[in-house]
């Protein structure tokens, strides 16, 4: 985690220095929602695609988890698309009861 | 979240209207960290539901599935509360 070290007080370094801030804060949230999409589909698609491991990832293993992957990042967005929405709606009638 | 700061001086490096877009910056990533983090989750859950082959596509029927499965999930939730708010109720 490096940070640019030349720390003056004039106000376009400090503004270069808060977008430093942000650039950094949106790349490590980046990565972390990455590396969490790609244990998930390793877990699922392992548990799919590889019912009896063998002596090497046979090429029809590896088919499948191709074929997988696309599946679980279509899901993702499905999922993503229904719950953003839900959550308009609810923000929406805020008040009413459910 | 605060370890990302500088460590010496840290609120000393910007001033106060900066400060203040830091933490409403800071608070946004969260919120969107948490949805990102809820969608995993139900994502996780769901695909284990609705998801039986792996094809070409996701079909209409698991699409339907999916989408049932979150709006279902997130009122299994609220009854839950609910249910609990009543019986606290009745307690008392």
């Amino acid at each position: 985690m490096s940070f640019p070290s030349n720390y003056g007080l004039s106000s376009s370094n400090m503004e270069n220095r808060k977008q430093a801030v942000m650039d950094q804060v949106r790349n490590e949230l980046a990565l972390a929602n990455a590396q969490e999409l790609i244990n998930k589909i390793n877990e699922k698609c392992f548990s799919k695609c590889i019912t009896k491991p063998g002596n090497k990832l046979e090429s029809s293993e590896q088919t499948c988890v191709a074929k997988c992957m696309d599946r679980y990042m279509e899901a993702w967005n499905i999922v993503s698309r229904a719950y953003i929405s839900r959550v308009q709606r609810e923000s929406h009638y805020q008040g009413e009861s459910l | 979240m605060s370890s990302l700061l500088p460590k010496q001086n840290s609120n000393l490096d910007f001033d106060e209207a900066t400060q203040k877009e830091l933490g409403k910056f800071l608070e946004s990533e969260n919120a969107r960290m948490r949805l990102q983090q809820s969608i995993h989750t139900f994502t996780d859950l769901c695909w284990d539901k609705c998801i039986n082959k792996i094809s070409n596509k996701i079909d209409r029927g698991e699409e339907t599935c999916l989408t049932n499965c979150v709006e279902r999930f997130l009122d299994t939730s609220l009854f839950i509360v609910k249910r609990l708010e009543e019986t606290r109720k009745n307690l008392s």
